[in-house]
């Protein structure tokens, strides 16, 4: 009789754990493993310049593309006519364009500068983010390079990544006086190896002040439209959320 | 961790055999001429929850994933001493909105939120009629409660670990059928956990059970 009442024990105890652990409905698409984290300094006063007739921004040329070691994004073809370097940068001017700043034009003087930065992984990565490293392989400059004295990981930055493909982007804003200053003291210091860099002290006055970034990172499809679509909706939401940056 | 709360829950478990030998000697001779009479009761319970307070803030959606696995020895007649290992899941996903994190940081995601709850209690209890063809109970737990608490951005998660004290009052039913001694139970319980984290003081939810229990 004991023996008989615990096998059915037994049995009604695994029916109800199998039943118990069965997964959830939390099945995502790739679209809904998007995410757009924007950030911007509380401190610096963005009415002051917004209030002026005319906000100068610019863009850099190339974003930054950070290969992880698998390669997923292939250099020529990002940077290609009308490539992906192309359409982000684009998207990232429309968001300006519509928050009523002017794109800087050979003579005017850019009250902000943004830089983008992309990258495409199959790397788990947790907790920081490497790329962000003085000295990370694979990395292109761009005028002279904001990653020599770059200021180290984000601490805002919520939780960490788990990831199989995803892809990443990036875009820094820095007040335009800021990164002229930046970019002379590279001009007055042209000697300056990465090591050197990582040891030399650049005043405060030449330092980057990152006032604004948008971080939009996701899981990868093999639909490179779908890719596209995403990191486009992320880059809208990036500008969505940012209201303190329109034009006053 | 799994194998920690195993390791304990099989711990209460032999403590409870402990207690079911020991009384079941002295129980022969008071209770013979009862063969109806019970000695302890093992049960195995399919659980569902409903959390309330700020618990239900956190996740609103009614858990259907959980068990229950207990066992109780008597002490006499109508008070029982035993343990109680329970798990239930709680899972809410939100459509995509944008959250302020803290100030000068936003964020745009469809957020998913889990809550686990493993509560290891000691529980004590008394059996209003133990030889009634339903047998009316009320028990209380209390102990230990592992907690997993995850939120999910996207792809981005946050997720936290904690142990914590709290209390499990139940009421309940065993109706034998078939034999004396095998049956089915139902019950009630409260879980009242002092969490005292991220704006989430006490994680309070009820639970419904219904299994299979039999007594020897």
């Amino acid at each position: 009789m004991l023996r008989s009442n615990f096998k059915i024990l037994l049995c009604f105890f695994s029916v109800v754990f199998i039943f118990s652990s069965c997964y959830p409905d939390d099945e995502r698409t790739i679209a809904e493993t998007e995410v757009t984290i924007t950030y911007y300094d509380t401190s610096f006063n963005f009415a002051q310049t917004l209030s002026k007739d005319v906000v100068y921004f610019e863009v850099a040329d190339s974003l930054a593309l950070i290969k992880g070691s698998d390669n997923l994004i292939d250099k020529t073809t990002f940077y290609s006519v009308g490539g992906a370097n192309d359409r982000i940068r684009g998207w990232i001017i429309q968001g300006f364009e519509r928050k009523g700043w002017v794109q800087a034009g050979e003579s005017d003087v850019p009250d902000f500068s943004i830089h983008g930065t992309a990258l495409a992984t199959k790397t788990v990565v947790q907790g920081y983010f490497p790329w962000w490293h003085p000295g990370f392989p694979d990395y292109w400059h761009w005028w002279g390079g904001w990653f020599p004295g770059y200021p180290g990981w984000y601490p805002w930055y919520p939780g960490y990544v788990y990831s199989y493909e995803s892809g990443y982007l990036m875009f820094e804003m820095v007040p335009g006086p800021r990164r002229r200053a930046y970019q002379q003291w590279h001009i007055d210091n042209p000697n300056l190896t990465l090591e050197d860099l990582e040891t030399t002290a650049i005043p405060p006055s030449s330092q980057l002040r990152f006032i604004w970034q948008a971080n939009i990172t996701g899981l990868l499809s093999d639909n490179n439209n779908l890719n596209y679509t995403i990191a486009e909706q992320g880059v809208r939401e990036a500008f969505d959320q940012s209201p303190y940056l329109n034009k006053r | 961790m799994r194998h920690i709360i195993i390791s304990l829950f099989l711990g209460l478990l032999l403590l409870t055999s402990g207690f079911t030998s020991l009384y079941a000697q002295e129980e022969t001779d008071i209770y013979t001429a009862s063969s109806q009479s019970m000695h302890s009761i093992w049960s195995a319970e399919y659980q569902s929850g409903l959390s309330i307070g700020d618990a239900k803030d956190f996740i609103n959606n009614y858990s259907w994933r959980g068990f229950s696995f207990s066992g109780e020895a008597f002490l006499g007649r109508n008070f029982t001493i035993g343990g109680t290992a329970d798990w239930s899941g709680f899972y809410k996903k939100r459509p995509r909105k944008t959250y302020e994190i803290s100030p000068g940081t936003t964020i745009t995601a469809d957020v998913s939120n889990y809550l686990y709850l493993y509560p290891l209690l000691v529980t004590g209890g008394y059996y209003f009629m133990p030889e009634a063809p339903v047998r009316p109970f009320v028990k209380l737990g209390a102990g230990a409660y592992y907690i997993e608490k995850e939120s999910d951005f996207g792809y981005v998660y946050t997720s936290t670990n904690d142990w914590r004290f709290g209390f499990q009052p139940q009421a309940g039913v065993f109706i034998p059928v078939a034999s004396h001694f095998a049956g089915i139970i139902l019950k009630a319980k409260y879980n009242i956990v002092f969490y005292n984290k991220e704006n989430i003081n006490n994680i309070s939810h009820f639970s419904f059970n219904f299994g299979f229990a039999f007594s020897y």
